[in-house]
């Protein structure tokens, strides 16, 4: 190696200190808050349950093998159903599907919300008028009326299966959370990308000659990641509730999946009076973590905004 | 350098204040927390004897969850469209709850002994609503009608066996046949036969009929109200009127009756009927029918052609438990034949679908190349009860390897573009009807319109279309048997049930005579104190 070679980047570089602190500063103010704790602590124990649930539920989620309607008791913690299907397996193992199709949904669109949200605030001219017209256009519907459209199509299509049809027709959810979502959080990433692109750093490394994905990514990103992060774990809290919506209209997942928006939907009407505890417990589920992820985002919003 | 911004404090999302949100959430999960402690069956009803002291009750409202499309009776076709049909018109002759053909224009009747020539005497001094009589010519016309190749109604199949009608002795009138025709009194029962005026013009718009009710308002999806026929022949109703009202679903139907807002509610799925039973507030009324939910696999292409294939599904399926799991002990168990317990004279236990065996099941799948078993989608109409039975199907069926995915459709959905009759793996409930032969012809024959399992069975054919035409009774008997024979044996349907009709009403509600086609219940007998 030659000592005219520029010095490699190292562990401690002075940006890397600076994040790693700001992190561990982050976390210290973030439990400081008992309610903060509370939330993330609920989101965690579901997010422990998608993850080892099929270890802990006693049965499989559609195994009928138990008598039915039968009443919570110590074999059946949260009775079964009209089926005969265990209610506690099946809130247990509906915590993933729930979980992931939110999650996977919010993540998709967080980026590809934030890349079409930074070139095109990034931009900005004729492009961010076009694009963001649209946006507003799309933003004064309801994201449910958007989503039922999606699904009326995506569903329709009775494709074959195997093709790419089918495998979009399967997760249509998560891509209606991803297209609902998509522009909201393009527009919160856009206007705060029009207040950083003023600045003299962007300059800097536009004097430099640094491309426009480096300015993007590189530059801009780091200044609009805590907005981003709000934005994420609202996005993320909406679509639990827009997957447990979707399930109840009977538009989201197929029987006999164990969704809790779709147990709901099923053991409402006059089988509620067989055996409410099939519709209270996947509720409960649901309203816990709702309220879960609301309290966490609440406490990551309040920090943020403390800066 | 990382500069330091500042970020937009407020949430970007359209949606409630998250603050009212999360309080409505709170309250909502302790809520739920303090009802999943209450035991089952503590409804919340309203007393039926308050609503029958207010003077609306004279009249009889009965909720329906759905609304009539049209009301042509050659189109016409759901519960809805039909009672109302059967409201303003009269038939020639109603089935019973029995299944047995009971007087009502016509009077009396006689077969020939070749059984291709029937006479029916039609009853003497029926009115129009309008005021003018019913003549022989009249039924002509309508019959006519119905019948006429370019109506495109199904009715023109049903009677293209009607060489010739004509008038008889008295007040009576001929039907000439082509082929002889037992159940030639069912066919002229058919809910689309509904006598009207002869030249009768705004069909389905204007309702000029012989009927115990005359129709004073009728606001779509919303409701109809009927005045009684003060001339009706059959005696005057006992009610001082009659009003449908339509709601989007049996749910909100049956809200209404709780409410005391209508007096009957009729058709509804089998728990919300066995939490209604429960309640001594109300009259509940099940008979049997047989109306049976149709599990079908296409027989003319893979992998239902393959006949160990179609016998791994009936392996497969426990028809007793999704009896018990679906249908709440209200029916009859069904052995994969249309031909239910309610054809007494026909319906045979000589023969059973194969008891349940998994192992067996999969072994056949296996030899007919799907060792690692079979990925399918079933399709179903999203109603309460289909749903159950998919999903009880599923569950069944994946122990033995057949992995289905559940596709609930939308009724008017799976119905359109005739979808239901292109899928592989399909659920179709069927409604009762008076006679066996119907569903033969149009379901079982080879190339009928609705085979829709594209079935195809020389054997079959051959006894469907002997006992269509005999009047042998043995010969008939012993046609039938052989055709549950074969379904049985090798068919390509698993028929788990048959479904009760049910109707509930309130105590003070009497005389409401429910019929296996809930449309066809007949309201002139009922009474509403």
């Amino acid at each position: 190696m030659a000592a005219i070679d520029p010095p490699l980047p190292v562990a401690n570089s002075p940006r890397r200190i600076q994040r790693l602190t700001s992190l561990r500063r982050f976390a210290t103010e973030f439990f400081r808050s008992p309610q903060t704790a509370i939330g993330t602590l609920i989101v965690i124990f579901f997010l422990l349950l998608a993850i080892f649930g099929p270890a802990f539920a006693p049965y499989k989620a559609n195994d009928q093998n138990h008598p039915v309607s039968h009443q919570p008791s110590a074999e059946y913690p949260m009775g079964t159903d009209y089926l005969g299907r265990d209610v506690y397996s099946r809130v247990i193992l509906g915590a993933r599907s729930i979980l992931v199709t939110a999650g996977a949904g919010t993540l998709i669109a967080v980026v590809l919300g934030t890349f079409l949200g930074l070139a095109v605030g990034y931009q900005g001219g004729l492009v961010d008028e076009i694009i963001g017209r649209f946006i507003d256009a799309f933003l004064a519907l309801p994201a449910l009326l958007i989503a039922l459209v999606i699904l009326g199509v995506l569903r329709n299509l009775n494709p074959p299966p195997g093709s790419w049809q089918a495998v979009l027709s399967d997760r249509s959810v998560l891509v209606v959370i991803a297209i609902v979502y998509i522009p909201l959080v393009a527009r919160v990433v856009r206007s705060s990308t029009l207040d950083v692109k003023t600045r003299e750093f962007i300059w800097a490394a536009q004097i430099r000659g640094e491309t426009w994905l480096y300015i993007l990514f590189r530059e801009i990103l780091p200044s609009v990641a805590p907005a981003l992060v709000v934005e994420a774990s609202l996005r993320f809290s909406y679509a639990i509730f827009l997957v447990a919506s979707l399930g109840f209209l009977g538009v989201g997942a197929r029987p006999p999946s164990p969704d809790w928006g779709l147990m709901v939907n099923e053991n409402r009407g006059g089988i509620y009076a067989l055996s409410p505890w099939a519709l209270n417990y996947p509720a409960l589920a649901i309203a816990v973590l709702v309220v879960g992820v609301n309290i966490m985002s609440d406490g990551i919003k309040r920090i943020v905004q403390r800066g | 350098m990382v500069q330091k911004t500042h970020f937009i404090a407020e949430s970007a999302s359209p949606e409630i204040p998250r603050r009212v949100f999360l309080k409505v959430l709170v309250a909502g999960a302790a809520g739920f927390a303090v009802v999943s402690c209450t035991p089952a069956g503590s409804t919340p009803t309203q007393s039926a004897t308050e609503a029958a002291t207010s003077e609306a009750t004279k009249t009889l409202k009965v909720a329906w969850g759905g609304a009539p499309a049209g009301l042509d009776p050659l189109t016409a076709s759901a519960d809805t469209e039909i009672a109302f049909l059967n409201a303003v018109y009269d038939y020639l002759v109603d089935t019973n709850a029995k299944s047995e053909v009971v007087a009502r224009l016509a009077k009396s009747w006689d077969a020939s002994e070749d059984g291709k020539t029937y006479t029916l005497n039609i009853v003497e001094g029926v009115k129009f609503h309008d005021g003018s009589d019913l003549t022989l010519d009249d039924i002509i016309w309508t019959f006519d009608r119905l019948r006429d190749p370019a109506s495109k109604s199904p009715t023109s199949d049903l009677y293209k066996g009607i060489e010739s009608i004509e008038k008889g002795d008295g007040n009576s009138l001929v039907f000439h046949l082509s082929d002889p025709n037992p159940d030639f009194l069912f066919s002229l029962s058919d809910n689309h036969a509904v006598i009207l005026k002869a030249n009768a013009s705004d069909i389905g718009d204007k309702f000029n009929g012989t009927g115990p009710f005359q129709l004073q308002e009728y606001t779509k999806e919303d409701r109809a109200v009927f005045t009684t026929n003060p001339n009706y022949f059959g005696g005057v109703p006992s009610v001082s009127g009659l009003e449908f009202v339509y709601f989007p679903d049996v749910g909100a139907a049956v809200n209404a009756l709780k409410g005391g807002v209508v007096d009957v509610v009729l058709r509804m799925d089998n728990p919300t009927f066995k939490d209604l039973s429960a309640n001594v507030e109300y009259t509940s009324i099940q008979i049997a029918t047989n109306g049976h939910d149709l599990v079908r696999l296409r027989a003319d292409r893979q992998p239902g052609s393959d006949p160990r294939v179609r016998q791994a599904f009936k392996l497969a399926t426990d028809r007793q438990a999704i009896f018990d799991r679906t249908q709440l002990g209200f029916g009859a168990l069904g052995r994969d034949t249309p031909i239910g317990p309610l054809y007494a004279a026909y319906y045979t236990e000589e023969f059973s679908p194969p008891e349940r065996d998994v192992e067996k099941a999969k072994s056949l799948l296996a030899e007919a190349g799907f060792p690692t078993g079979l990925a399918m989608t079933l399709y179903v109409p999203n109603l309460p009860d289909r749903v159950a039975l998919a999903q009880t199907l599923a569950a069944q069926w994946e122990e033995a390897g057949i992995h289905v995915t559940v596709e609930p459709q939308e009724e008017s959905v799976y119905y359109a573009d005739n979808g239901w009759l292109e899928v592989d793996l399909g659920i179709t409930p069927w409604g009762s009807r008076p006679a066996p032969q119907f569903y033969l012809d149009v379901a079982y024959k080879t190339g009928a319109v609705w085979n829709e399992a594209h079935f195809s069975d020389p054997d079959l054919d051959k006894q469907i279309d002997i006992a269509g035409t005999t009047l042998d009774e043995d010969k008939r008997k012993a046609a039938y048997k052989e055709v549950q024979r074969i379904l049985i044996d090798h068919g390509p349907v698993i028929i788990p049930y048959f479904f009760a009709q049910f109707g509930v009403s309130a105590k003070n509600v009497g005389g409401v005579d429910v019929q296996p086609f809930a449309g066809r219940t007949n309201f002139n007998r009922a009474t509403n104190k």
